[in-house]
């Protein structure tokens, strides 16, 4: 399947919205109706499509499981974004995999990869999910009155967590000439702040990005990677990284080292799961479901 | 304990008319990285040309070891999988996991020691 007909097949909804890739490389909804006054979407992240371990020996059914309980909810967000670690090991055939699963949302998906989705390259994440034109993969779009931004900070193979000078001159760019009241929701892989550097858990150059987006006055950062939901503020800037669908890791120094967690099977459901978001005249809602 | 020393033994005694026989081809060595607790292990490996590597995931988590100059890499080397790959070329080289960077090896390359002289 390629990127448009992938795109065709989940980037319609119910209420009449459509996403499309923009010529500018944003990507724009095109609302046949009155325009709402608040948006929901939904989070999901780090399904590890292809891990076959004893955290989690069946990752297919767990992140189908997330897909049939967002369908389920009575109001369709307005988008499910994943954050990334779409698969395990970025082999075709696991994203042929993951997109069957994704393929079932009722909700458009926005997409963007992790580092496990670009091992050896970034030619087969791309080929599944496609590529916004004009950037290096990273975009934004606009959906009432929220301006969404989606970072790539895992293209750098010897530094991990680095969004790099074109992002971010792209990103200074972006921000420039919008005006301080509006929300801004970002997503990106890992962390964007410094969560743990000690295992990796940052974004060398994110003090940069969050620099730009500083002037503000609400933005919210989703982050995933860390496979754990940690809240954090730094002035007026939210960060939430979230649950993963596929297995847990260890919180920040409470083992030697990251890694899938083994826990108990029921415990397990309780660490997995998605993130309902709403914003209201301003005001961030973060709803946390697991599939406990 | 009485068995290892044996075997050792056994090997030691090998070795010698192996090296003796200088002129006769001698049989591929072989060498072993280990991913270990997220680093490589040994982290500087010294090889004679044509030896076997093989690098073995010993970890929970999945990692690569991918040569700065594009000259090997394992790609994704999943849990408690291996990889293996014979070195003839001559130099030195360095080698990271694209999955946590901080991961860090080289590989050093040295001619064979039955060569030398010849060339
Ligand atoms: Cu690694
Ligand atoms: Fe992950
Ligand atoms: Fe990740």
């Amino acid at each position: 399947m390629n990127r448009s007909r992938f795109l065709e097949h989940v980037g319609w909804t119910g209420t009449g919205i459509a996403f499309t890739i923009g010529a500018a490389g944003s990507m724009s909804p095109m609302s046949a109706g009155a325009k709402p006054q608040s948006i929901g979407f939904v989070q999901i992240s780090d399904s590890h499509i292809g891990f076959h371990q004893p955290a989690n020996d069946d990752v297919a059914a767990t992140l189908s499981e997330t897909v049939d309980r967002i369908n389920a909810m009575p109001v369709q967000p307005t988008f499910v974004v994943h954050t990334g670690d779409v698969t395990h090991l970025s082999k075709p055939a696991q994203f042929d995999d993951a997109k069957q699963i994704l393929g079932r949302l009722r909700a458009p998906l926005v997409v963007m990869p992790g580092e496990h989705d670009v091992i050896g390259g970034t030619e087969a994440y791309f080929a599944a999910f496609g590529k916004a034109k004009g950037t290096g993969g990273w975009s934004s779009f606009d959906s009432d009155g929220v301006h969404f931004i989606s970072l790539v900070n895992v293209f750098n193979f010897e530094k991990m967590g680095l969004l790099g000078t074109e992002q971010l001159d792209w990103l200074e760019r972006d921000l420039r000439d919008r005006k301080r009241d509006t929300p801004i929701v970002v997503f990106g892989h890992v962390p964007l702040y410094a969560l743990y550097p000690q295992w990796g858990w940052t974004t060398e150059d994110g003090a940069k990005a969050l620099a730009y987006l500083a002037r503000f006055d609400a933005v919210t950062v989703l982050n995933g990677h860390i496979h754990q939901v940690i809240s954090h503020t730094e002035g007026t800037i939210t960060f939430h990284t979230a649950n993963a669908t596929a297995y847990p890791q260890p919180a920040p120094g409470t083992a030697d080292k990251p890694g899938p967690l083994v826990v108990p099977k029921d415990r397990l459901l309780k660490m997995l799961g998605y993130r309902s978001v709403k914003l209201i005249s301003g005001e961030t809602k973060v709803d946390e479901s697991t599939l406990a | 304990m009485l068995q290892s020393s044996a075997i050792a033994l056994a090997m030691t005694a090998l070795a010698i008319p192996a090296s003796a026989a200088s002129t006769a081809p001698r049989a591929a060595s072989s060498a072993t990285i280990h991913m270990h607790d997220f680093a490589f292990v040994p982290k500087t490996l010294t090889i004679d040309a044509g030896t076997r590597v093989t690098i073995v995931n010993d970890d929970d988590e999945a990692h690569t070891a991918t040569a700065i100059d594009a000259s090997f890499d394992t790609a994704g080397l999943d849990a408690h999988e291996t990889w293996s790959h014979v070195f003839d070329r001559i130099g030195s080289f360095a080698y990271y996991c694209e999955l946590h960077p901080s991961m860090k090896g080289v590989i050093i390359v040295r001619t064979h020691p039955a060569s030398k002289g010849h060339s």
